[in-house]
């Protein structure tokens, strides 16, 4: 049992390099995310989803 | 009038307008495949409900016994209903949403007929018997390759808009899109990776554990990007269209996207707890299934919330009942998903009726009513009528068929909750003695009795408002123009210029898709190859058994009619190390065990006992009776009976060729095993016929048929490890 789990340890880090990556990732993405005065463009973005580019802007 | 909120300077002038027509007839084509292959799919699952009610369904007809029928009705719900859905509804809003018409109108009908003759082939091959035997991945080597074409063909169609678009930004719902585009593509073309001996058979690189693990990560990431996120880029258009408001919130949106796609990729191995798979990926699949719920619920309040101030138009939009309704149900199933994942409660839940209520919570409930919604929005400004607002032939219908389906999806999942639980116990159930209280299979099935007849009853409400759903798309398309839309908008250069000062990072990132694409692909890939390499890779997690011995030749046969008649639909091979399972089937199932199962046979779901351990528990009679009649030997049995097995010829014609191909992978078989393989599994089979003729002289000969092959790989499962007994794994 003992030689099966220290057999495992280095693939193991792989893994934990993974989650710790991941989580930078995600913690600049909010920051990024919520940056100040992203309001107006997200909010441009959104919208743009109901428009299809109809000839007197039928929907 | 116009909803851009852009500063007015963005605001194209009508001269620099380009005209140009939406390919909605494709769109066309593909809503009609959409309803016609639900009703074929969810028409086999209720033929397949009633058959575990009662045996007499199977109609002793090869070809629709419920080991084939199974996997008829799960690809057909999965990639005919729900593939066709994501076609037309992507199709639809991606052309709107860049503003340009499909890429190619000839990829576009290949697309269209490659994907339907491959449901038709996936048809026929089941029924005869032809499958993987990898659940959601049955179909042979052929059809694996032409789904690989068409899904490129349909990549190659969808990024195409990309390049001819006429909006800079790609919203929310095409990064959905495209992860989900390539995400399947990846899935299928690794858990696909497999050897072929002849036209119509193959064996998968993979073995055993390792075969295990790669299916499980494909098998639960199909539910990921294929049920899951292609429909969460239809909610955040479709939704936001039909509740005429922006999405809640499209920071969320963002935050919900990436979070996602990288964290789906290492829940796989929660399909596995308990099994011969290594403690630290069963640790690894935990975590991650249980981090899914925030990015999961974070998208089901995005949707849900969409509806803010606008909550009145449920009461009298069906499209909006549908939609909400299918949100929410996404919100219970990824709830429910990562309870299951719990050690503790997949000791109880793990090849139950629990399982089956839990997918069909999200198949019925997210994908199905999510469909529903959507085509009856669709419909309507697909076939439009001259001067009149796109409406449905009949709203109250539709509403009925609302209140149907939900009544139809409470009585399946509820029945199902109960009959799985109640399985759970049933099975780890001790009387004072320390005995098992059902010892005997067949004293639990009484129970579960009631419960499959009320199953059976929701899928004929469900189905019922399907057909109230198809007359009335039929009579709102009646008489209407099939015309294809006419747009308007500014071809891309003339945008561009202006926003590329004031881009931050991900604004770049979206504008520039290849990036995206990279982006979007590494998220992807990294779950894949930190979990799933490094346990192909150490030979460590499957410690070797000595006395594991490869198949005999007519084992090998008698294997691959247990994997044509789709035993592993109902039978696990899979001993967990509990005692109720030691108790009731033996030593529980080593990694090393499995190292020449191609593929493996573990199964996800007892309808009868595990097999692993099923070898020399009975004589070969008892085999041959039960395949004849299970209840001659297993009173009150649901297993449906076998008959042609005793008369078709036990075809031997390939053996010589599946030994080398297992020779090529690891099976220590000799060039004489494989020169004499016919001989040899005929030697065998005789022995057994003999057998059996000298103890009831009346019998007919088996040597020659398939059931022979049959009886001596049941007669080997699990034997291995009992002539090494104590000297088992190291």
């Amino acid at each position: 049992m003992k030689n099966f789990v220290l057999s495992q340890t280095d693939y193991l880090v792989f893994p934990l390099i993974a989650v710790v990556l991941f989580f930078a990732f995600f913690v600049a993405m909010l920051v990024w995310v919520y940056r100040p005065g992203s309001k107006a463009t997200y909010a441009d973005r959104s919208r743009r989803a109901l428009e299809d580019g109809l000839p007197g802007g039928e929907r | 009038m116009s909803t851009r909120l852009d500063t007015p300077s963005e605001a194209p002038s009508d001269a620099g307008l380009e005209t140009f027509a939406y390919d909605d007839a494709i769109v066309r084509k593909f809503v009609v495949a959409t309803v016609f292959w639900g009703a074929v799919g969810m028409l086999a699952g209720l033929l397949a409900a009633l058959q575990l009610a009662s045996h007499h369904f199977n109609l002793e007809l090869p070809y629709i016994t419920f080991g084939r029928l199974r996997p008829i009705h799960t690809n057909a719900v999965i990639f005919a209903f729900v593939g066709n859905a994501i076609f037309a509804g992507s199709y639809y809003a991606t052309q709107r949403l860049l503003k340009t018409r499909l890429y190619s109108d000839t990829l576009s009908k290949i697309h269209f007929w490659g994907w339907q003759l491959i449901i038709v082939g996936a048809a026929v091959t089941f029924a005869l018997g032809i499958t993987v035997s990898k659940e959601y991945a049955e179909l042979e080597w052929p059809l694996d390759v032409a789904v690989a074409v068409v899904w490129i063909i349909y990549a190659i169609n969808f990024f195409g808009m990309l390049k001819t678009r006429r909006e800079k930004h790609l919203y929310v719902a095409i990064w959905f899109f495209m992860a989900s585009i390539i995400a399947v593509a990846l899935l299928h073309v690794v858990n696909s990776l497999a050897v072929p001996v002849s036209l119509f058979k193959s064996y998968p690189v993979f073995a055993g554990v390792q075969d295990a693990l790669v299916q499980w990560w494909y098998g639960h990431n199909a539910v990921a990007f294929f049920l899951t996120t292609p429909f969460l880029g239809l909610m955040y258009y479709y939704l936001p269209k039909a509740a005429e408001r922006p999405v809640y919130s499209y920071r969320l949106s963002i935050i919900h996207f990436w979070s996602l796609i990288f964290i789906y990729m290492w829940a796989g191995p929660h399909h596995l707890l308990y099994t011969a798979l290594p403690e630290w990926a069963q640790a690894l699949g935990t975590a991650f299934s249980i981090m899914l719920i925030a990015p999961s619920w974070g998208g089901m309040i995005n949707g849900l919330l969409t509806l803010r101030g606008a909550w009145d138009k449920l009461r009298t939009d069906p499209v909006l009942k549908f939609m909400v309704a299918a949100v929410t149900f996404y919100g219970m199933a990824t709830f429910e998903g990562p309870m299951l994942s719990l050690k503790s409660v997949n000791s109880l839940s793990h090849y139950t009726n629990w399982t089956v209520a839990h997918v069909h919570a999200g198949a019925l409930g997210w994908n199905g009513f999510l469909t529903f919604g959507m085509l009856y929005w669709l419909v309507p400004r697909l076939w439009r009528r001259k001067g009149q607002k796109p409406a449905l032939h009949s709203v109250k219908l539709a509403n009925a068929h609302f209140w149907l389906g939900l009544v139809g999806i409470g009585c399946y999942v509820l029945s199902m909750w109960a009959a799985g639980i109640a399985e759970g116990l049933m099975w780890k159930e001790f009387d004072a003695d320390g005995r098992l209280v059902y010892g005997t299979w067949s004293d639990t099935l009484p129970t579960l009795f009631p419960m499959y007849v009320i199953r059976a009853v929701g899928g004929v409400l469900y189905i019922t408002g399907l057909f109230m759903m198809v007359y009335n798309l039929v009579k709102t398309a009646q008489g209407a123009e099939k015309t294809d839309q006419i747009a308007q908008a500014a071809p891309l250069a003339a945008e561009t210029a202006e926003s590329e000062h004031k881009s931050h990072w991900h604004r770049l990132l979206e504008g520039r898709p290849l990036r995206f694409t990279i982006y979007t692909t590494i998220a992807v890939a990294i779950g894949g190859a930190l979990e799933i390499i490094p346990s192909l890779l150490i030979e460590s997690n499957v410690p070797t058994i000595a006395s594991v011995k490869p198949y005999t030749p007519l084992e090998l046969e008698g294997r691959d009619i247990y994997i044509a008649e789709g035993c592993y639909n109902c039978h696990s091979q899979m001993v967990r190390p509990f005692r109720a399972e030691t108790e009731r089937y033996g030593e529980y199932s080593k990694a090393g065990e499995f190292i020449y199962d191609r593929p493996f046979q573990f199964g996800s779901r007892r309808i009868g006992p595990d097999l692993h351990r099923v070898g020399g528990k009975y004589p070969d009679m008892w085999h041959y009776n039960h395949m004849l009649d299970p209840r001659s030997t297993s009173k009150g049995s649901v297993m449906p009976a076998y008959p042609w097995l005793f008369e078709d010829a036990l075809d031997l014609s390939l053996t010589a060729t599946k030994l080398r191909a297992f020779q090529i992978f690891n099976a220590p078989y000799t060039d004489d095993d494989v020169r004499d393989a016919e001989k040899n599994a005929r030697a065998q089979a005789a022995q057994i016929a003999e057998g059996l003729t000298k103890q009831v002289a009346t019998m007919p000969d088996i040597r020659d048929k398939q059931i022979v092959a049959l009886i001596a790989y049941l007669q080997r499962l699990g034997t291995d490890i009992k002539a090494a007994e104590g000297s088992a794994a190291r």
